[in-house]
């Protein structure tokens, strides 16, 4: 069952939370039976495939000897060739799955939420290394943390330092009260953003678009813009919907939409959308590159190395997406649109051309949805095929 | 006057209502667009990445 994805989805998570939500109210600890929920709402999301069943359960045991074995090794010793193998054996899993579906018609490695359980263990790997994470990591928290149901599918993407401070909280019974109230305001903006405005403009405008548009540049053009829309609540919903539960069930998972469409230019635009995955490449990649980079000393000019940074981020997320020619040009595309900015930014700083006022903030803004939105046409596929 | 219209806006009453219409409005438009039906407004698109 797709998590969030019908009524009768809702249903089952408003019996499982329902104790989690008296508890709360009353000032009583509700994790262990979080727990219990946990592992009820995994059997139900992967009720319906047990081979991603016995991948989600590979995987996780994969992981957890992976951070436990790097955890233990590291407080020992701290070979830079042992870093490297791990996070290598930890994103091997998550590779295989976009590759395989090239060479066989069965994807035995794939299930639902590699992706986002993957970069959780990555960083953790990540940050034991860079000795953030030093002590044992106990192994019902762990699990809870990579298998937390309600981000399981498309994140947002928590950071375990965040995640366990905020378990180790007591929640008195007036904080769980806003907790609560927060929560359901985002579950009800789902609904407003998922399944009314997204479906509305899937429903009653991209699938009547050729009824609609009169010629084949309009066509595109309208799908450009609609697809953006829709896309952006698509996503945004499902966010709102996996933030709403994780607030009910204690846990203030972070942000990954902050109205990327008001946003001022690209660098702008990349703090406001699926920002829990443009900062974890941020730290994860880019910073990793700029502090590998200059430690080695092979690029001085730090423009360059920003720039290549850039690139390099730009293009694995755009692999991420998949190996398809329009995830990798909409990865080339923003990593050229970041560079530019990067380049007119310095310009700008040194000759004053576009100055800061709030006319110049709006024609900024509006640029920016134009370029944003030729991103997203990019990604949608419709520009290597014909006709919408 | 300003003054008047602050106090009205941040009237917890009227805020308890503008959130109660808004919650009522999206069950509406769900009832009206989904009726009773187990509706499914489509897979997530990043459920695919």
């Amino acid at each position: 069952m797709t998590p969030y994805g019908s009524f009768t989805f809702f249903f089952i998570l408003a019996v499982l939370l329902a104790p989690t939500i008296i508890l709360g109210l009353q000032g009583k600890r509700f994790q262990s039976y979080n727990l219990f929920v946990t592992v009820i709402a995994l059997a139900v999301i992967f009720s319906s495939s047990l081979n991603q069943a016995i991948a989600l359960c590979l995987f996780t045991i994969w992981q957890v000897v992976l951070i436990k074995s790097y955890l233990a090794y590291r407080k020992k010793a701290n070979r830079d060739s042992i870093f490297y193998l791990a996070v290598i054996l930890s994103i091997l899993p998550l590779i295989l799955s976009k590759v395989m579906p090239y060479f066989s018609t069965m994807n035995l490695i794939g299930f639902l939420g590699i992706s986002y359980l993957t970069f959780k263990g990555t960083q953790l790997i990540m940050e034991t290394r860079d000795g953030l994470i030093k002590s044992n990591l106990p192994l019902p928290r762990l699990l809870y943390f990579i298998l937390f149901f309600p981000t399981i599918s498309s994140g947002p993407i928590d950071r375990y330092r965040r995640f366990e401070k905020e378990l180790a909280l007591d929640i008195s019974a007036e904080q769980y009260k806003l907790l609560l109230y927060e929560g359901l305001n985002k579950i009800f903006l789902g609904f407003l953003y998922k399944y009314i405005i997204g479906y509305s403009i899937n429903h009653f405008f991209i699938s009547q678009l050729r009824f609609i548009s009169h010629s084949e540049f309009q066509n595109h053009l309208y799908y450009m813009y609609s697809y953006s829309l829709y896309l952006f609540f698509d996503f945004a919903g499902y966010s709102a919907f996996a933030i709403g539960v994780s607030y009910i069930m204690g846990v203030k998972s972070p942000e990954n939409f902050n109205k990327p469409f008001l946003s001022r230019n690209i660098k702008d635009f990349w703090n406001r959308w699926h920002m829990s995955l443009s900062f974890w490449f941020r730290d994860y990649v880019y910073m990793r590159f700029i502090f590998w980079m200059t430690k080695k000393k092979w690029i001085k000019n730090r423009n360059l190395l920003s720039n290549l940074g850039y690139i390099l981020l730009f293009l694995l997320m755009g692999v991420w997406h998949g190996l398809a020619l329009q995830y990798i040009i909409y990865g080339a595309y923003h990593a050229l649109l970041m560079v530019a900015y990067n380049s007119f930014e310095r310009f700008n700083k040194k000759h004053k051309w576009w100055p800061q006022n709030k006319v110049t903030h709006i024609v900024a803004i509006i640029i920016t949805f134009h370029v944003i939105c030729f991103g997203f046409y990019i990604f949608s596929g419709q520009l290597f095929h014909k006709g919408v | 006057m300003f003054e008047r219209f602050k106090d009205f806006m941040t009237n917890q009453k009227l805020k308890w209502l503008g959130r109660f219409v808004y919650y009522l409005l999206i069950l509406l438009l769900l009832f009206f667009m989904y009726g009773f039906n187990d509706a499914s407004a489509g897979s997530y698109i990043y459920n695919d990445f």
